[in-house]
Parts: structure tokens; sequence; C-alpha cells
């Protein structure tokens, strides 16, 4: 991957390893050669299983890796590598570069102070804003983010709003820090459907309408293809497939990618088997010396287990396996040529 | 299974809040049911109230014709309705005890029921007019009752080392050699059953995944044998994989069973998956029941549109305001 001068976030072979005090082993890997690039206004979706190494991503963008963690390659940010950041440039950075939002808002707003005093704290804290304008351009940004009478909602405390409410709010404290960047882990998993589809709604017109750059990360791909324009897939710290959203569907290569397409039920039909994956998924301390997802793959050959598969071009995707011609061979010709 | 007009109120202020409304549902053997709703529907209160957890304002419930609108009385009833009905909860590391490997705990509802049978069975069969519950129901379930006084219900598990070291004080209790192996047998076929492995039997929940333990979950439900399983949102938490692991293992069981689920979701494609009909709660009222296919392809109701065009599928976009 070229290194691209206009890219908001750029992220060039990432890999994270975890020392473990209580063991001589050797640090346990998180991540693994991750690489990624976001441009202004981008939105793209990380998506994947429970330790596949979603969030220690944007954990690692934002530096806040646990302090026995070790990290190597690039991540830059407008050009400037986070890792080497200073002291008050990674503030500067924190503050209104970038802004993230939390699966649970309950967790991450203080049950003890309104919501206005919330909203309000780093603007009249961090950038000298007077607290009547501070206030002022919080009921502002509440509106923009659906939220009827502003007023009354700043007087409120936190348990008087439920979980789609306080995830707008949440939302609401990002935007008033004016960030290029929103990093967003698993924002409306903990909402109901009817309520998700408001919040990635918002999400969406106020990325299109303010250009920042979006990180999404979630483990349901078909939300991932609605709100992103690129999707990544990761499996055990790296990322197995990424490509346009659009064509995800009809082009994905990867095992793993077709295996998650295929466990999803449909809400059209029911079909008989699901396509399940056998085994369970991995994280990257857990994977052998090559591809990490080869016991569970229906197609793994011997070079599976011996060497990490480097990422191809495959279908206009960055894919990590060493078989796709086989296993896409003759209907992967078939349906271009149909297609073309 | 039939319910009628079940109601829940819980008390406070102005009348209290109606959790759920005159809730009413029919469900043939080896039918399966999804209740579908968002938070604050009713549709775990109405698992809580069918399973006994809570009591029912107002309404009546039964499943084989046998009544369970009040609390039962004595632990044969209790038993008896254990039989009728289980539930398999979301999170299998709170539901699961700790400590106990999961051949112990599916072998201790084995025991359990089998224990219970046996006293049934002795009460109706004497002569003497000793009292049905015996001298104390509720120390059935303990690992102290009866002659299997091993403490370790792994070794109780191995006929030989059962047959060979039970001392033979208490001929008329259940020590018949041919029920431990039975029993061994048939904790053998569930695990089997539900594919957890020799290994992961032996493990205790803090050492299984997710998925692992929502298996030993289903196996423990499945070891009283119940004709009902009711499935509270048992495949939420589990990543995309696993969940489709465990619906397949759902399906099949049904079809070799013919046990029937209630499956209560939020998720529109799992219950299509899973269930023949369906109801939709909205502030614990049915908003609209009928087949699963009728209400997910023609909803009749706003609301269940809603529901269901808020469901990312290929080719949603998220609603502009």
């Amino acid at each position: 991957m070229s290194a691209d001068t206009r890219a908001l976030l750029e992220i060039e072979n990432l890999t994270v390893r975890l020392a473990d005090p209580a063991a001589d082993d050797a640090p346990k890997p998180l991540l693994e050669g991750i690489s990624l690039s976001l441009a202004p206004g981008e939105a793209l979706g990380l998506v994947g299983e429970s330790g596949s190494g979603k969030s220690m991503t944007i954990r690692a963008a934002t530096r806040l890796l646990p302090p026995r963690a070790s990290v190597e390659g690039a991540i830059r940010f407008e050009g400037t590598d986070v890792t080497r950041m200073s002291g008050p440039a990674l503030r500067a950075y924190r503050d209104t570069g970038v802004g993230m939002v939390f699966q649970d808002p309950r967790a991450h707003i203080n049950p003890t102070r309104r919501i206005g005093a919330f909203l309000t704290e780093a603007l009249v804290r961090n950038r000298g804003v007077g607290r009547r304008e501070a206030t002022a351009r919080a009921a502002a940004v509440l509106g923009e983010v659906g939220i009827d009478d502003p007023a009354r909602r700043l007087r409120q405390y936190p348990h008087e709003l439920s979980g789609g409410m306080l995830q707008r709010v949440m939302i609401a404290s990002v935007l008033l820090a004016e960030p290029r960047l929103i990093l967003a882990d698993e924002p409306t998993t903990a909402l109901d459907v009817t309520i998700q589809s408001e919040v990635v709604g918002i999400l969406d017109r106020l990325r299109r309408d303010r250009g920042i750059g979006m990180v999404f990360i979630t483990h349901d791909l078909d939300l991932a293809l609605a709100v992103c324009g690129r999707v990544a897939v990761m499996y055990a710290g790296r990322i197995v497939e990424l490509r346009d959203a659009k064509d995800l569907h009809e082009r994905a290569a990867h095992p793993y990618t077709l295996g998650l397409l295929g466990s999803r039920p449909s809400i059209d039909v029911r079909s008989a088997r699901l396509t399940a994956i056998p085994g369970r998924p991995r994280g990257a301390f857990e994977s052998g010396p090559g591809c990490a997802f080869a016991d569970r793959c229906a197609h793994a050959q011997d070079v599976c287990r011996t060497t990490p598969p480097e990422p191809v071009r495959f279908r206009d995707g960055d894919v990590r396996c060493h078989l796709l011609d086989q296993i896409h061979s003759v209907p992967t010709a078939a349906r271009e040529g149909g297609a073309a | 299974m039939s319910v009628r007009d079940l109601t829940k109120i819980f008390p406070g202020r102005g009348g209290g809040h109606k959790a759920v409304d005159a809730v009413s549902f029919e469900l043939e053997p080896g039918g399966a049911l999804g209740i579908v709703g968002e938070s604050g529907s009713g549709k775990t209160t109405i698992a809580r109230m069918l399973i006994g957890l809570e009591s029912a304002t107002a309404g009546s419930m039964s499943v084989l014709g046998r009544d369970r609108s009040r609390p039962a009385r004595g632990a044969a009833e209790r038993r008896a309705r254990a039989r009728e009905l289980q539930i398999v909860f979301q999170d299998p590391y709170t539901s699961l005890d700790p400590s106990q490997s999961a051949r112990a705990a599916v072998d201790e509802v084995l025991r359990h029921h089998a224990a219970g049978a046996a006293r049934a069975a002795r009460a109706d069969a004497s002569t003497r007019s000793r009292s049905r519950s015996g001298p104390d129901p509720r120390s059935a379930p303990t690992k102290a009752t009866g002659p299997t006084s091993g403490s370790d219900p792994a070794i109780d598990t191995r006929p030989d080392a059962d047959s060979n070291t039970r001392p033979v004080t208490s001929p008329s209790t259940n020590a018949d050699p041919r029920d431990a192996r039975a029993r061994q047998t048939r904790l053998e076929e569930l695990l089997d059953q539900v594919g957890l492995t020799e290994r992961q039997s032996h493990a205790r929940p803090r050492d299984l995944s997710g998925g692992q333990r929502q298996r030993v979950a289903i196996a423990r439900a499945l070891a009283a044998d119940p004709a009902v399983l009711i499935l509270d949102e048992a495949v939420s938490a589990l990543d995309v994989s696993i969940q489709a692991q465990i619906l397949n293992l759902l399906v099949d069981i049904r079809a070799r069973t013919g046990i029937a689920y209630i499956l209560i979701s939020h998720d529109l494609a799992v219950v299509r998956q899973l269930c023949d009909s369906a109801l939709v709660l909205r502030s614990g009222r049915v908003i609209e029941q009928g087949s699963c296919a009728d209400i997910l392809d023609n909803p009749a109701e706003d609301y269940t549109r809603a529901l269901r065009a808020a469901v990312p599928v290929p080719g949603w976009r998220p609603p502009q305001h």
C-alpha cells in the first residue's frame, strides 16, 4: 500500500504485542501487520468476531494500549506519526483530532453530573469557551443528533435518559470537539434495532455533512456494509479481506468472509442449514505459524499451516489467502464472464 | 402449551406498571414460536412467568394440559413441571455453577429426575401409607441423598466404579446398577447431542468459550427431557460463527426429539430460522401474531413493518433525517 498524502488516518504494517510478566514466553501478538488508510469523509468498517483485534486497532490508533504493549509499524494522523507524538501533541490529537463513541454510553458518562455539565466541560475547560456560549452550542448539537427539547435534556441526569438517547448525547459530545475522525466501537450493539437504525442514520449524515472520517467497528457485517464505503474483515489480529462494501456480498473471496456471510440467518428465507464455520474464533496469540484461519478452513492445505499468507489483490480487494485461485477458479470465471 | 390472557402488573405509583397485558398463544407439540419485541416489550417477563420465577397477576398457563398458573406445591410437582418446561438464558456464564464441570452439571439434572421418578414410583407401589413426598423432598437434588454418596459426580457417573463400590445397604432406593448405566448412557448421549467433546465435558465454565457454555446449558435443559424449551435470547450474545453452529444444533435437536421451542428474541432473522409461528410484542401487548413467514413477509401492522425495515440487510441504507 503506497503512502497516501491525503489520507486522514493511515496505518502501516501495525503489529502490537503484549508482554506477560508472569510468563517467560515471548510477548503475545494482539495485532499482526495491520495496514489501512482512511480519507477525510470516508467510512471504513472493521468487522470480526471476539478476539479479532477490531477494538485493539482503534485503541492503538489513539495510543490507548495497555502499558506492557509494544508497537511496531506506523500510525499516521494527517501525516503525523501518532506513535511518536509528544504529550501536548497527543493531547491535542485526542481532544480535537479524534472522537470516540463506545458500545455502552452509560459506562462513559459520569452518572452524578447533568448532561449539560458533561457536554460543556471540555469546551469550557480546554477551549476557553464561555459557559453561556458552551451551553448554547451543546443545545444546538443535541438538536442536530435528533434530541427534542435540548434545554430540558441538558438539565437531566444520565439515568433519566434511555440508552438510545444517551448514545446520541455521546455522539453530541464528540461533535462538540469538532473532530476530523470518529472511531465508533460497536456504537449500536446495545440498542434496539429501530434505535440502531436512527443512530447509524445520524452518524452517516454527520459524516457526509461535515466530512468527518469514520472507523466503524461492528460484528454485524450487513450493518457495516450499509454504513461504510469499504470494509475490512478481521480475524485473529489480521485483516484477512479488505474491499468495497458495495460488492462484498457478490465478490467476497476469503473463506472466512464467505463463512461469515453464510453464518447469518436471513430475514427473508429460512435455510435448512446455515453454513456454520467449525470451531471457535481465535485470537492472534493462539494462531500457529501459518494462516490463522487454517484450522477452521475447509480448503486448508499444508502451505496454509506453515506459511502466513500475504495480502494479494483479488477481485479488486486485498485478501490474505494462499488458495484464492484454487477456491475461486471455475465459478469465478463463469460469474465474472457473465457479469461483464 | 396454552397461555390465556397472561398479565403481569408490577406494583408502583399510579396503579403500577403493566409489563404484560393479556397475552394469549398456543403452542402445539413440537412447534416453535418466536416471541419478538424490543427492550421493555415484556418478552422476558413472559418467560419468567412461564417457568415460575414470577407470578402472574392474571391469566392462565398450562403445558400438556397441566395448569401452572399458581406456584408448584411440593417437590414432586416442581419436578413434573421441570419435565414440561426448561429454559436456556442469554448468558450461560451466570446460569452455570462455576465450580461444576459440564458433565457434572448435566448429570445433576439427570440424577435429580431419576431419583424423583424412582421415589414417585415407590410411593405409588408402596403398600405402606408413607407420605408421598418422602422424608424431605428438597434434599433430592443434593449429592448426599441416596446411595450414590461420592462427592465427585465425575466419579459417580462411571458405571464400573459405581456398581463396585456402592454399598448395598438400602436396596429399595434407586441403587439399581441398570439405572446408573442408563443414566450414564443418557449423559453421553446428551453431551454428544450438543457437540461437547470428552475434554470439554470435564472442563469448568470459565475454561469454556461462550458457545461451549451455551451447549452445556442446552444439554442441561434437555436432561430433564422437557416437552418445551424456552430459549431466552439464547444465541444473542454469541459470535456470528458460533451462533450459526448453535442455531443448526437447535434445528437438529428439534427434528430429532420433537421438542417444542419458545424463542424469545429481538433478532428477526434468528426467529425466521428457528420458528414456525411468531408473535410481536410491544409494551406488553401482542401487536401481531401468526405464521412466521406471514408476519415477516406481509406484516399487517406498522410497528412490525418498522421493526423489519430497521434490520440491516444487503442493500439496506440507514434512514436520512
